[in-house]
C-alpha cells in the first residue's frame, strides 16, 4: 500500500514528456546543427567567388560560381584520382574478403593445435600503429619494384585490413549454430562443401558488413598512400584532395578548395545516407556482442 | 535378414571429453524397426551417444555396428543414418525443397529423381504447399516437419531424433508425438529418439534405454520399466508425479513377507527374496497412484498439506507422522481440508523396496535377460 | 571434421600476406631502430641503442609525445564525456534517434582530408564559420580570435578531433545500450530512479564490456594518430601539431625537404608500439570486471 502510494506521489508532479525532454532536444540539436551547418558552409563557400568568400559569411552566394567545380575537377585531376581510388579500393576489398573469409572460417570452426595462437597473431595487428609500417613497407615495396604503384598500395591495403576483417568474421562464423554443420555432414558434405554450401552463405551478412567497413576505411585511407605513392598520376582521391587543398591554400583559392572537398564528400554522404544502417552495424559488430 | 544382424549394436562404447568419461562401456542392441528412446536427465550422455551413433563424435573405445556392418570409424554420411536436430538445423538460406533435397544435391542425384523424391516426402508430411518457402517463413511445427522430411527422403537405415519436440508448444508437442508414432508405424524404419521427457518416452517407445552419468541403467519396454524398475533412479525418473520414497525400519522379515515401520504405522509387504535384519533401514517406493483412502483405520495415517485439483484426479500433498512427505494421486475430485488426517490403504504389490545402494530388491531380472537374448 | 589440407589451404594466403607485409615489417622496425640509416639504398651503420638515447634528448620528440598523450587523455576525456552524455540524451526517448545517430557518425565516413580542410576553414580568422557566426551574433571581440595561432592550433585541432571521434564512440555505446533489456529500465522506473540514477546504476555497469573495448580502440587510435593533424597542418605541419606518427613520418621522409633518418624514425615507431601495448595491458587490468550475462 505505502509503496504504491509513494510511487504515485513521486510520479504526480511530472511534467509532460516533451518538456522534460527539452534540454535533451536542445543539446542534441546544437551538435547536429553545428555539423550540418559546417557542411552547408563548405558547400556554400564552394559556390562563391574568391573575394566574396572572404567577406560574405553566412550570406548566400551573390552569383553561383559553378565553374569552381570545373576548376577543382581539372586542376585537381579528381576524375583520374577517382578512377585510381575505385581501382585500388575495389581490387583490395575483393582480395581482402577472398583471403580473410576462408581463414576466419578455419580459425573459428576447425580444431587444430595453435589455433588460438594464430588467431591472436592476426588480431594483434589491430593494435599495431600504422605509422610503424611506413619505413619497412616502403623498403619492401622498393625491393619488389612496387613502390609508387597502385599494385603495391593494394597489397599493403590487403595486409593492413586482414586483422580487423578476420576478427569480425571469426566472431561471425563462431556465432553460427554448430548443428547446421552437423546436419550438412550427415547429408554427405565434405569439409569444403560444408563451407561452400552452408557456412559461407550463412556468413554473407557478416561478409557484407566487412566489405562495407573496408570500403569506407580504404576509400578514405591516405597515410600509407602518402608514403607509397609519389607520382601525381598515381594518386588516390584522398591524396589528390590533399595536394589540391595544399595548392589552393597556397594560392588562397578557398572556393576552389571547397569545390574539391564538396566533390569528394558528397558521393560519400549519399552512399552513407543509403547504407548508414549497414555501415553503423559494421562499425559496432566487432565491439558490441 | 539373419537373426544375428541387428539394426544397431554398440559393444563396450566409451567416449571421453578430455579426462571426463561421458559414455562408459555402453552395450546396446536395437532390433530392426524398433522405436528406441534414450531417456535420462541432462548430462547423462544420451545426446552424446546419439552423436556417436551418427558419427558426429568419435568414440574412444568399443565398436558400433549398423545392420551388422562395423561403422565405428565410418564417416557420418556413409552410415546410412539421418538425424532430426533439436533446433531442426534447417539451412536458413535454402527453401524447403532445397533443404529436403540437399543431400541428393551433394550426391549429384539427377534433378528429376530429386524433385520426385522431395515431393513424395513432402506429401507424406503434408507440407507440399510449403516447398518454395524459406525456413524463417514457417511455423515451429512446419519447420519440424521439414526437418523430418529431410530425414525421410534419404530412407535411412536408422532415424535419429535429438529432442525434436522440445522447441514446440505443449499442444503441438502432443499432436506431433502422435504423428511421429504413426509415421513410425507407416514407414517402419528403425528410430532412435533422445529425450529427457518421460511422457514422450512412455508413449512413443517400443523400448526405453534409461541413462545416467554415461551409463545405461536399464533397458526395457515402457511398462517393464515402470512396473519393474531396477533401481531407485529408474523408479523415480519414470512416473509423474515421481514415486514417493519413504525411509522405513524393518520390523520383521521372512520368506512370507516383510513388515516395516513408518513412524507409528506398520506396513506389511510381499517378501523380497532377501531376508533383511530387523532394525535395518530400507527405503520403499510408493507410486502416487498406489494409494487409496482407507476403509476404517487403513495402513498409513497422514496429515494433508495441500490439495491440487486436476479435475479428473486429485493430487494430495501430505506428511507422515515423522515429517516425511508423500504425494498421492487419487481418482476423481475429493477435497480433504488442509490439516485433516487421512487413513490410506496401499496397493502392496506395487511397492518397491530399495537397499542402501538404491537397488530394487523386488526387481525381476528375467524379463530383461530374455530381451537381451544373450 | 575440417581436414588438415583445407585448414592449410584456407589459412595460407591470409597468413602469407599478413605475415609478409604487416607482421614482419613491424618486427623489422625493432631491428632497423638499432642502425643509423640515411636512406633506402644507403649503408646501415649499427649504433646500438643510440637512436633511443637521441630520442630521450630530443625536445621535438618530447613535444610529439606530449601531444600524443594530450590527444589520448585530454581528447579521450572529452570524447567519452560527450559520447556518454549524448548516448544518454539520444536514448532517453527523444524523437529522431536514428537521424541523430546518423549525423553524429557522419564525420567517420568522410575523408579525413576533407574534414581537415573543412575545419581549417571553420577556424579561419576572417571568413571562418566560427568567427563569422560570432560577429553575426554581436560578439565582435571574440570574433577576432586567431584560433589557429601557434598557441591555439593544437587545441583547435583537438576540438575538431573530438568532434570526429565522439560520433564513433557514440554509436558503439548506443549499440551497447540497445542490448540492455528494456525491462531493466522499467524495473528501475518502478523504483522511481532518475535519469542520472539509471545511467549510473544500470547503464554504466551493463555497458562495462563495451566501454572497455571502446577505451582500447581509442587508445590504439590516439597513439597512432597521424592523418587528421597532418592534413590539418597543410603543407608544412607546424611542430605544435606533431604527434609521434607525424614525427616518425617527418624524420623518415621529410615534408618539403627530405630528411631520411630512417633508423631514428623506426625507433619512434618502436616507442609507439610499446606505448600501445603497455597501455592496453594497464587498461585491461584496471577495468577488469566479472562478465555479466543478460
Amino acid at each position: 500500500m505505502t509503496d504504491t502510494a509513494t510511487v504515485a506521489a513521486r510520479r504526480q508532479p511530472r511534467l509532460p514528456g516533451w518538456v522534460r525532454r527539452l534540454p535533451a532536444y536542445i543539446l542534441v540539436w546544437a551538435w547536429t546543427a553545428f555539423t550540418l551547418a559546417a557542411i552547408l558552409y563548405v558547400v556554400m563557400s564552394a559556390l562563391k567567388t574568391k573575394r566574396e568568400v572572404l567577406r560574405s559569411g553566412w550570406n548566400l552566394p551573390q552569383e553561383w560560381v559553378w565553374s569552381n567545380f570545373a576548376t577543382a575537377w581539372t586542376v585537381g585531376r579528381l576524375g583520374e584520382y577517382f578512377i585510381n581510388s575505385l581501382l585500388v579500393v575495389g581490387v583490395s576489398v575483393f582480395a581482402i574478403l577472398l583471403v580473410s573469409t576462408p581463414a576466419a572460417y578455419v580459425l573459428a570452426r576447425a580444431r587444430f593445435r595453435g589455433r588460438e595462437t594464430l588467431t591472436n597473431l592476426f588480431v594483434i595487428g589491430m593494435g599495431i600503429p600504422i605509422p610503424m609500417l611506413f619505413i619497412p613497407i616502403f623498403g619492401i615495396l622498393s625491393y619488389l619494384r612496387l613502390s609508387d604503384s597502385l599494385t603495391g598500395l593494394s597489397l599493403v591495403f590487403i595486409a593492413i585490413s586482414i586483422p580487423v576483417t578476420i576478427y569480425l568474421l571469426t566472431g561471425f562464423f563462431a556465432s553460427l549454430p554448430s548443428e547446421l554443420e552437423a546436419a550438412a555432414v550427415l547429408e554427405g558434405c565434405n569439409d569444403f562443401q560444408v563451407f561452400w554450401h552452408v557456412m559461407l552463405p550463412l556468413a554473407m551478412p557478416g561478409v557484407l558488413t566487412a566489405l562495407i567497413l573496408n570500403l569506407i576505411w580504404l576509400w578514405n585511407e591516405y597515410q600509407l598512400s602518402l608514403v607509397i605513392l609519389n607520382s601525381p598520376q598515381n594518386r588516390t582521391l584522398p591524396l589528390g584532395l590533399y595536394s589540391l587543398q595544399n595548392a589552393m591554400q597556397y594560392t588562397g583559392d578557398w572556393p576552389g578548395m571547397f569545390a574539391g572537398v564538396t566533390i569528394v564528400i558528397i558521393p560519400t554522404i549519399i552512399a552513407y545516407a543509403l547504407l548508414s544502417e549497414k555501415m553503423i552495424a559494421g562499425m559496432t559488430m566487432g565491439a558490441v556482442k | 535378414m539373419s537373426e544375428a544382424s541387428k539394426a544397431f549394436e554398440a559393444r563396450g562404447v566409451s567416449k571421453l571429453y578430455g579426462e571426463t568419461a561421458v559414455l562408459k562401456d555402453i552395450d546396446l542392441s536395437i532390433e530392426r524397426g524398433e522405436f528406441v528412446v534414450l531417456l535420462g536427465p541432462s548430462g547423462c550422455g544420451k545426446s552424446t551417444l546419439m552423436r556417436c551413433i551418427a558419427g558426429l563424435e568419435k568414440t574412444n573405445a568399443g565398436q558400433m555396428l549398423i545392420d551388422g556392418r562395423d561403422v565405428t570409424t565410418v564417416a557420418p554420411a556413409e552410415r546410412d543414418v539421418a538425424m532430426v536436430f533439436q533446433s531442426y538445423a534447417l539451412f536458413p538460406h535454402m527453401n524447403v525443397a532445397d533443404n529436403i533435397g540437399f543431400g541428393m544435391r551433394i550426391a549429384h542425384t539427377p534433378k528429376a529423381e530429386m524433385s520426385a523424391r522431395v515431393l513424395a516426402a513432402a506429401k507424406l508430411l503434408k507440407i507440399e504447399h510449403l516447398l518454395d518457402r524459406k525456413p524463417r517463413a514457417l511455423s515451429g511445427g512446419q519447420r519440424q516437419r521439414v526437418a523430418i522430411g529431410r530425414a525421410i527422403v534419404r530412407n535411412p537405415k536408422i532415424f535419429l531424433f535429438d529432442e525434436p519436440l522440445s522447441n514446440l508448444d505443449a499442444a503441438l508437442r502432443l499432436e506431433t508425438r502422435v504423428e511421429l508414432t504413426k509415421l513410425h508405424h507407416r514407414i517402419g524404419n528403425t528410430m532412435i529418439y533422445v529425450t529427457h521427457d518421460q511422457v514422450e518416452a512412455m508413449t512413443m517407445a517400443d523400448k526405453i534405454v534409461v541413462m545416467r552419468e554415461g551409463r545405461i541403467e536399464q533397458i526395457g519396454s515402457p511398462l517393464e520399466l515402470y512396473n519393474n524398475p531396477k533401481n531407485l533412479f529408474v523408479a523415480t525418473f519414470l512416473g509423474q508425479p515421481p514415486t514417493n520414497v519413504v525411509e522405513t525400519t524393518v520390523v520383521q522379515s521372512s520368506a512370507a513377507g516383510l513388515t516395516v515401520a513408518v513412524g507409528e504405522d506398520h506396513l506389511t509387504l510381499p517378501a523380497t527374496g532377501t531376508v533383511l535384519a530387523p532394525g535395518q533401514t530400507v527405503r520403499i517406493g510408493l507410486r502416487p497412484e498406489s494409494f487409496s483412502i482407507g476403509q476404517g483405520r487403513g495402513a498409513l495415517t497422514v496429515l494433508v498439506d495441500l490439495v491440487e485439483q486436476l479435475g479428473n484426479e486429485t493430487l494430495v500433498h501430505c506428511q507422515l507422522a515423522n515429517g516425511q512427505t508423500l504425494t498421492l494421486k487419487l481418482p476423481g475430485q475429493i477435497n480433504p481440508p488442509a490439516g485433516s488426517s487421512l487413513a490410506l490403504d496401499v496397493a502392496r504389490d506395487q511397492t518397491m523396496i530399495f537397499d542402501r545402494d538404491g537397488n530394487n530388491l523386488r526387481y525381476d531380472g528375467r524379463g530383461e535377460q530374455s530381451q537381451r537374448g544373450i | 571434421m575440417i581436414r588438415k589440407r583445407l585448414i592449410v589451404l584456407f589459412l595460407a594466403p591470409a597468413s602469407l600476406i599478413y605475415g609478409g607485409l604487416f607482421l614482419l615489417p613491424t618486427l623489422s622496425t625493432f631491428y632497423f631502430s638499432l642502425f643509423n640509416w640515411s636512406g633506402f639504398g644507403q649503408d646501415m651503420t649499427y649504433v646500438g641503442l643510440n637512436n633511443y638515447v637521441r630520442l630521450f634528448n630530443d625536445t621535438v620528440f618530447w613535444l610529439s609525445l606530449r601531444n600524443t598523450l594530450a590527444i589520448l587523455f585530454v581528447g579521450g576525456f572529452f570524447v567519452f564525456g560527450l559520447a556518454f552524455l549524448y548516448t544518454v540524451l539520444i536514448t532517453s526517448g527523444i524523437w529522431g534517434k536514428k537521424f541523430f545517430r546518423l549525423v553524429f557518425f557522419l564525420p567517420n565516413v568522410v575523408s579525413v582530408v576533407a574534414l581537415a580542410g573543412m575545419w581549417a576553414y571553420i577556424y579561419n580568422p576572417r571568413s571562418g564559420l566560427i568567427n563569422t557566426t560570432l560577429s553575426t551574433i554581436g560578439l565582435d571581440s571574440m570574433a577576432k580570435t586567431l584560433w589557429t595561432s601557434p598557441n591555439n592550433i593544437f587545441w583547435a585541432m583537438l576540438a575538431a578531433l573530438v568532434w570526429v571521434f565522439t560520433g564513433f564512440f557514440l554509436i558503439l555505446l548506443m549499440a551497447g545500450v540497445d542490448k540492455i533489456p528494456t525491462d531493466t529500465y522499467e524495473a528501475a522506473d518502478l523504483e522511481g530512479a532518475s535519469l542520472w540514477q539509471k545511467f549510473w546504476f544500470i547503464t554504466v555497469p551493463m555497458l562495462w564490456d563495451v566501454m572497455t573495448i571502446s577505451f582500447v580502440i581509442w587508445m590504439i587510435n590516439a597513439i597512432k594518430m597521424f592523418e587528421f593533424p597532418y592534413a590539418f597542418g597543410f603543407l608544412q605541419v607546424p611542430q605544435q601539431l606533431y604527434t609521434l606518427g607525424i614525427y616518425l613520418y617527418i624524420m623518415g621522409f621529410g615534408q618539403r625537404d627530405p630528411i631520411y633518418q630512417l633508423g631514428y624514425a623506426t625507433a619512434i615507431g618502436v616507442v609507439m608500439l610499446v606505448l600501445t601495448f603497455v597501455l592496453i595491458v594497464v587498461m585491461r587490468r584496471l577495468l577488469r570486471r566479472e562478465q555479466l550475462e543478460f
